[in-house]
């Protein structure tokens, strides 16, 4: 075994043959060949131990290794590199061993037959290779050759050799090393002598030799790993010593670099060190600098703190007088409110009374002998008895008459024969009670009859209970709007207001109650009633102004609280806690359409993922829509019912809906509504069996309003709600009286979302035109059941409209309140140039002025509305046209044709238009309060975006006191000239198409 | 009723998710006519305010909504609830006379970073809050529930689980179990605590057991997604699928094992992966672009502004949300489905919860390259099933259901209050 204990000249660990090193000396020297041929030699490790073992022996055996020494698919390809290395290495053996670099079956052509004795076969490892390697080579070898076959143990990746090698010791002596990936050992024909041993060795002498050369063969693995570990090793302390070697020359540049500048450095210190010693004393003074000026600092800083302190004092203490003016301003009013009133009362009670002090006597011209003239005897007669019925009255005042007009004490005239005679004509008051000019502005038949009105006051009105016109005089009532008049009115209709507040009297409503409930709350407010206050009233509130006016109705409008508290239907966010139990019922849902747009699909998804129910049944009412509508509601396997458009109508689209709904409760809806979380229709419907045995039949969601509403809808939408009683709380509604206010506040119900039982539905179903949802609710009411709006549950519903919709929304809205509810007032509404030039000042007034960004909204608002009471009628025509921007082109034609007829005589206004002008200003400034009262709580300071919006909202406010006024004037069109009864018939179907 | 917005950045000074969300629901408070306030805390110096009061505190209308500020003086550590500033936080008496002042009926605390002793005093003072975790602020300082090794973090267990696995310098123990206490006060003292998903339901419950959050997910402008996709002309459908992705491009949020996954597919296969956001770390922006030369199939293209969005989910067939780290909601994917978009998103967080309940798309283990690339090849070789998850796409929450029930729990907090 002497050759197997040598070690490889080339040592390779990683080579797969490493481990058969030993049998190759071993066999070498056993075999002694004549000639070795390798096929497949690869890096030579296999080969070079052949050839050094004949070296090392002195052998005369020729070698040679046969590869392309390209790779394969088993040891992989690679580079030149391989055989320029093998090549290297076999240069010391050049002596006998040959490289061939070609392929097997090329340099099978350069051996003889039967001249080669040991053939190792270590090429491709696929069965086939091995085969035809075998076969081909087989020729080539002597009878006593052996042939060496590597990888016979490798039985993955398509290696073949195993098999082979299973197969040929069927026909040939064959011993097998099974380490190192296997090596197999075949006698071509006869067993040489030499090795006879090993191909007849038992199996226990065999294993002993298997173990003996895979031993040999791990020793040798190991030192070649050995050798390769030691060489990188050895690498890598080069790579260390290179890297020491080149960081110790950059340490030594780097401390040649930093001697230098420690060198310059230490010159500058120096230098540093001689001015230190100069700037020490000037550091020291300033430090003493420092020292006062942080003392001034501290001062400073002392008095900043006390100033900010005294700011913010300031500031408070500055509300807090705003406040307090505020209030002033409010108590002053009302001072002079209750001074009026008193004033009021004086007067009437010295109307009644007579000067003590009036001895008889007439002035001269009134006492002479022509009073006896049968010419003019009479009227100085008739004058006399006017002389002493004035001057027996204690509301004529001598010595306040001649203050109050020098020149007739300069004139040395009788006071009161001149206000007889001159002064009434003139408009000059004859005492500090009474108002002749305000007189016969509130009393038209006075001022109509010519009659002196303070004679009118002491003979009739002071019975009739007509104002005196007290506190107003002088330049307020120049004013053509005749400001002074109308606040007086606003005033005294404010007192009546606030008396029946805390009396609780009945009272009639004749003059403010078609302004709807904004309206109302506007006034409350002004008196200093919240609605908060209203909500806590212990008693049912009977509002009443008396009516001023003799056009005016006589009716009661009772305003049933709308707060009478109750349970709620649902209670805050209780949805959010936990889902509801599901219900055994069908609901079906009727929506009618008409070009429904592109969220109609999120409201079908929506609807169709609803939870909590047995069936969500969705019917289509489409009344001709162009677009993809009626496709969509097919795909989405809803019911759909076409109706004809000309038949449409609000409710008979409803009930077409209806007649096909098989669920147990019927939701009407819009289709521009959305529903609230996934369990909206389920708690609608929880809600309503819920509050069935308190005789609850169908409820509305209030709306939510979406994400790009305009804020007019939202201030509407908030003072309504207001009304009703559903803001901030459920409403049930109840029969509480038939007013026309009371009606409308417990039997709303709205048909953005209105679910009711199908069998109610049947009993009733929908009617009219216009408001089907409020028609119905007030039936219910009437007939004893309840209705609720829901305000913790809502729908995301809400619009953007044009001043066009909304000029034409008012007027339908008017027309059908007086037709459905018949006790609703018509205020008196005499001209339709009042209301016309009213509209173009007011609408140029509001254009001349807009909310700029920065500012307060609150009191914006509050100058505009100061400046609408102070405004001034026009002296000549107007142009309707250009003032009144209205973007519904029929209104504007009308509006054309309006002003092409205007051209009159004279252009100043009659007392009716100027009244009626006053109403129309009167309303558009109590919408802009109820749009203040919203800006004040939530706009404190508008931003570009919200000016802009406010002022949309000023001009949407006045469109739609322009539509509301222009249905009263059709309303009363019976009283009006004929030219303004013809214009309004040709109005009224513009107004009312499509809406 | 009157509304105190409480965040821990806003307008002008930052505009991102927390900020777009409380803009909202204070405009919508508006629209019903609540008076609202924004109050802030002002971090940036660089950002000028319009106006400055006598208290210091700064002003701005935005949208028309007034937001007011204050400059916190105390130091970083506050802002992340670590208790500092022994007295009050650094308040200063100015913030507390500005909420005394304005006799607010409700505060929404949407963030409670950097304004945590402001939360204190609002509870101090007596009005009733309600609070939006919007992530995991309360239990982690770290706000994700991330460990500082990256692992995810089972949970706080009152803080303790903070000092063994994230240590901040010079942050005693003490220090951190007292935050851990401070922000449980707060949380139990709230009228009602909003969370985003039943995700953060599930961990903020496993966190504070006593605690019932409500579910109110952050809503989607539902009509801008209908106009714009009415508007759009539907793309011509090709063979070709379109993988998507919108959002911030960064490892945590997958965004290198979803491209190397697409890049495996092969030229081969008729599809394209598209990236969309922008992209902060430099090393991420190398990596994609080495593998957009590589392959001309993955595009990234720079971040949108928000009224393009419905278009850019519109080019996409499937929208693909990888994120290694567990989201808390996700307005991506809420968004996706407005579009009616299927998707392969990750297995963990809100993102895993929702597919997994709706049956939308698959989900796939987060990091995962070979599940990624499987789940990509499974959708090109059974393309009829992207129609089916299209169908199974659910409607995300609207801006205004959102509003309305957050509106709902001020009421019931008002009331609470009044019956106190």
């Amino acid at each position: 075994l002497t050759p197997a204990l040598w070690t490889p000249e080339l040592l390779l660990a990683e080579s797969a043959w490493v481990e058969h090193a030993p049998f190759a000396f071993w066999l070498t020297d056993t075999l002694r060949p004549t000639h070795f041929v390798e096929l497949g030699a690869y890096a030579g490790y296999s080969y070079f131990c052949f050839c050094q073992a004949v070296q090392r022996l002195g052998l005369e055996t020729t070698c040679h290794a046969v590869d392309t020494w390209t790779g394969d698919e088993h040891g992989g390809f690679y580079g030149d590199e391989v055989f320029q290395s093998v090549a290297r290495h076999n240069d010391r053996y050049s002596a006998f061993s040959t490289l061939l670099r070609t392929t097997f079956d090329e340099a099978h052509a350069y051996f003889s037959d039967r001249s080669i004795d040991l053939l190792h076969i270590d090429g491709r490892h696929f069965y086939d290779d091995v085969r035809h390697d075998f076969e081909t080579w087989l020729p080539k070898l002597t009878d006593d050759a052996v042939v060496l076959f590597h990888d016979t143990n490798v039985r993955e990746r398509g290696f073949g050799v195993w098999r082979f090698f299973d197969e040929v010791k069927r026909d040939y002596p064959t011993f097998e090393f099974v380490h190192g990936h296997g090596l197999g050992v075949l006698a071509a024909k006869n067993i040489p002598a030499a090795l006879r041993p090993l191909f007849d060795l038992d199996k226990a002498t065999a294993a002993e030799w298997r173990l003996t050369f895979a031993s040999l063969g791990r020793a040798v693995r190991d030192t070649a790993q050995l050798r390769q570990m030691e060489a990188r090793l050895l690498q890598m302390e080069q790579v260390q010593r290179t890297e020491r070697e080149s960081a110790a020359a950059a340490r030594d540049a780097e401390i040649a670099e930093r001697d230098a500048q420690i060198t310059g450095g230490q010159s500058r210190l120096a230098r540093i060190n001689e001015c230190a010693v100069g700037q020490a004393g000037r550091i020291a003074e300033l430090e003493a600098i420092v020292v006062a000026q942080s003392a001034q600092l501290d001062r400073m800083e002392s008095d900043l703190a006390k100033s900010q302190i005294r700011l913010g004092e300031l500031a408070e203490g500055a509300l807090r007088l705003e406040e307090a003016n505020r209030d002033a301003i409010n108590r002053c009013e009302t001072l002079a409110n209750e001074m009026k009133q008193r004033g009021e009362n004086q007067a009437r009670l010295l109307a009644t009374l007579a000067r003590a002090d009036y001895n008889g006597r007439l002035p001269k011209k009134l006492s002479g002998p022509k009073r006896w003239s049968p010419g003019r005897g009479r009227k100085i007669r008739r004058r006399a008895r006017e002389y002493r019925q004035l001057a027996a009255s204690p509301l004529f005042d001598r010595d306040w008459y001649l203050a109050n007009n020098p020149d007739v004490a300069a004139g040395k005239l009788d006071p009161l024969y001149h206000y007889l005679r001159y002064g009434a004509a003139e408009g000059r008051a004859p005492g500090p009670y009474f108002s002749g000019q305000a007189y016969k502005l509130a009393n038209p038949d006075v001022a109509a009859s010519g009659e002196n009105p303070l004679l009118h006051f002491v003979r009739i009105g002071a019975r009739e209970g007509r104002s005196a016109g007290v506190g107003l005089s002088g330049p307020e009532l120049r004013s053509p709007f005749d400001a002074a008049a109308d606040r007086e009115w606003a005033r005294r209709d404010d007192t009546v207001l606030e008396a029946d507040w805390r009396t609780g009297a009945d009272a009639n409503n004749a003059q403010y109650a078609p302004y709807r409930s904004h309206v109302d709350m506007a006034r409350w407010r002004r008196i200093g009633i919240s609605f908060n206050k209203l909500v806590r009233a212990p008693f049912r509130l009977k509002l009443g102004i008396r009516a001023t006016s003799a056009g005016g109705k006589q009716s009661t409008s009772t305003l049933a609280s709308p707060m009478q508290r109750s349970d709620p239907i649902v209670t805050p966010a209780e949805f959010l806690d936990a889902e509801p139990d599901g219900l055994d019922a069908i609901v079906s849902v009727v929506i009618p359409t008409l070009n429904a747009g592109c969220e109609f699909p999120l409201l079908l998804k929506k609807l169709k993922s609803q939870k909590g129910l047995r069936k969500v049944e969705i019917i289509i009412v489409d009344s001709g829509s162009s677009d993809d509508t009626v496709e969509l509601a097919c795909r989405e396997q809803c019911n759909v019912v076409s109706i004809d458009k000309v038949k449409f109508s609000h409710s008979y689209a409803r009930n077409k809906g209806a007649e096909i709904a098989s669920g147990d409760y019927i939701l009407f809806m819009v289709q521009d509504a959305y529903p609230i979380g996934d369990y909206w229709l389920a708690r609608l419907v929880h809600g309503l069996r819920g509050a069935a045995p308190q005789g609850l039949v169908a409820l509305s969601c209030a709306e939510f309003p979406r994400a790009d509403t305009e804020l007019f809808y939202n201030v509407m939408i908030d003072i309504h709600y207001k009304f009703l009683g559903c803001a901030d709380q459920d409403r049930v509604g109840a029969f509480r009286g038939d007013g026309h206010v009371a009606l409308r506040q417990q039997g709303q119900l709205s048909d953005v979302a209105c679910l009711i039982s199908r069998d109610v539905f049947d009993r009733y179903k929908y009617h009219g035109r216009y408001a089907e949802d409020l028609l119905l609710g007030v039936q219910l009411i009437k007939d004893g059941h309840k209705v609720a709006m829901i305000s913790n549950l809502r729908v995301v519903h809400s619009h953007n409209r044009s001043q066009g919709y909304y000029l034409r929304r008012a007027f339908v809205d008017v027309v059908f309140l007086v037709a459905a509810f018949p006790d609703h007032p018509i205020p008196p509404v005499q001209r339709l140039a009042g209301i016309l030039t009213a509209a173009t000042v007011l609408g140029q007034h509001i254009t001349e002025r807009k909310l700029e960004t920065g500012l307060d909204a609150d009191r914006f608002l509050s100058q505009l509305i100061g400046g609408l009471r102070d405004l001034q009628l026009p002296s000549q025509a107007v142009s309707f046209t250009s003032a009144i921007s209205c973007d519904h082109s029929p209104f504007q034609s009308w509006l054309e044709h309006c002003e092409s007829e205007n051209s009159r005589p004279s252009p100043i206004l009659s007392d009716e238009e100027r009244r009626t002008a006053i109403t129309a200003r009167d309303m558009f400034c109590d919408r802009l309060r109820g749009l203040q009262d919203f800006a004040r709580g939530v706009y404190p300071v508008a931003d570009e975006s919200i000016a802009r919006q406010f002022n949309d909202a000023i001009q949407k406010s006045l469109a739609m006191s322009l539509g509301a006024h222009l249905a009263f004037a059709y309303l009363r069109r019976s009283e009006m000239p004929k030219v303004d009864t013809m214009k309004l018939e040709k109005l009224m179907p513009l107004m009312i198409e499509d809406i | 009723m009157r509304i105190l917005f409480v965040v821990h950045q806003f307008h002008p000074e930052y505009s991102s998710g927390t900020e777009t969300v409380t803009l909202h629901l204070a405009q919508a408070a508006q629209r019903v006519g609540h008076h609202v306030q924004v109050l802030t805390a002002s971090v940036r110096a660089d950002v000028r305010w319009p106006r400055v009061d006598h208290r210091g505190l700064k002003h701005a209308v935005v949208e028309g909504v007034p937001v007011c500020a204050w400059t916190q003086k105390a130091s970083s550590l506050e802002w992340f609830g670590f208790s500092t500033h022994p007295r009050d936080g650094g308040l200063g008496p100015n913030v507390e006379a500005f909420l005394r002042s304005g006799q607010y009926d409700v505060a929404h605390v949407m963030h409670a970073m950097r304004m945590v002793s402001v939360v204190e005093r609002i509870r101090e003072l007596g009005i009733p809050y309600v609070v939006t975790a919007t992530d995991f602020f309360f239990p982690c300082h770290r706000v994700n529930l991330v460990r500082q090794d990256g692992a995810i973090c089972a949970g706080a267990n009152r803080g303790e689980a903070c000092v063994r696995h994230c240590a901040i310098s010079g942050v005693q123990a003490k220090h951190v179990m007292n935050r851990y206490a401070r922000l449980n006060d707060l949380l139990r003292d709230a009228a009602a605590v909003i969370v985003p998903s039943s995700f953060v339901k599930t961990v903020m419950t496993k966190e504070y057991p006593y605690l019932k959050p409500i579910v109110i997910p952050h809503g989607v402008d539902l009509l801008r997604f209908a106009r714009d996709l009415s508007a759009d002309v539907a793309r011509a459908r090709s063979a070709e699928i379109t993988f998507g992705y919108l959002g911030t491009i960064s490892a945590e949020k997958g965004i290198l094992t979803l491209a190397k996954a697409f890049n495996r597919l092969g030229a081969m296969q008729p599809a394209k992966l598209v990236l969309v956001g922008p992209v902060f770390d430099s090393g991420i922006r190398a990596e994609l672009e080495e593998l957009t030369v590589k392959n001309a199939a993955i595009s990234l293209r720079a971040q949108v502004p928000s009224d393009e969005v419905v278009k850019t989910l519109r080019s996409f067939d499937i929208l693909c949300l990888p994120s290694e780290l567990p989201e808390t909601f996700s307005l991506t994917l809420h968004e996706g489905f407005a579009a009616g978009l299927p998707c392969l998103v990750s297995d963990i967080g809100n993102l895993g919860s929702v597919v997994r309940a709706s049956g939308c798309g698959a989900t796939v283990p987060a990091g995962d390259l070979d599940a990624w690339e499987a789940a990509m090849r499974r959708v090109l070789e059974e393309p009829a099933i992207v129609e089916r998850w299209k169908i199974k796409s659910p409607t995300p929450m609207r801006l205004e259901e959102e509003a309305f029930f957050c509106d709902q729990l001020y009421r019931r907090a008002q009331l609470s209050r009044q019956r106190v």
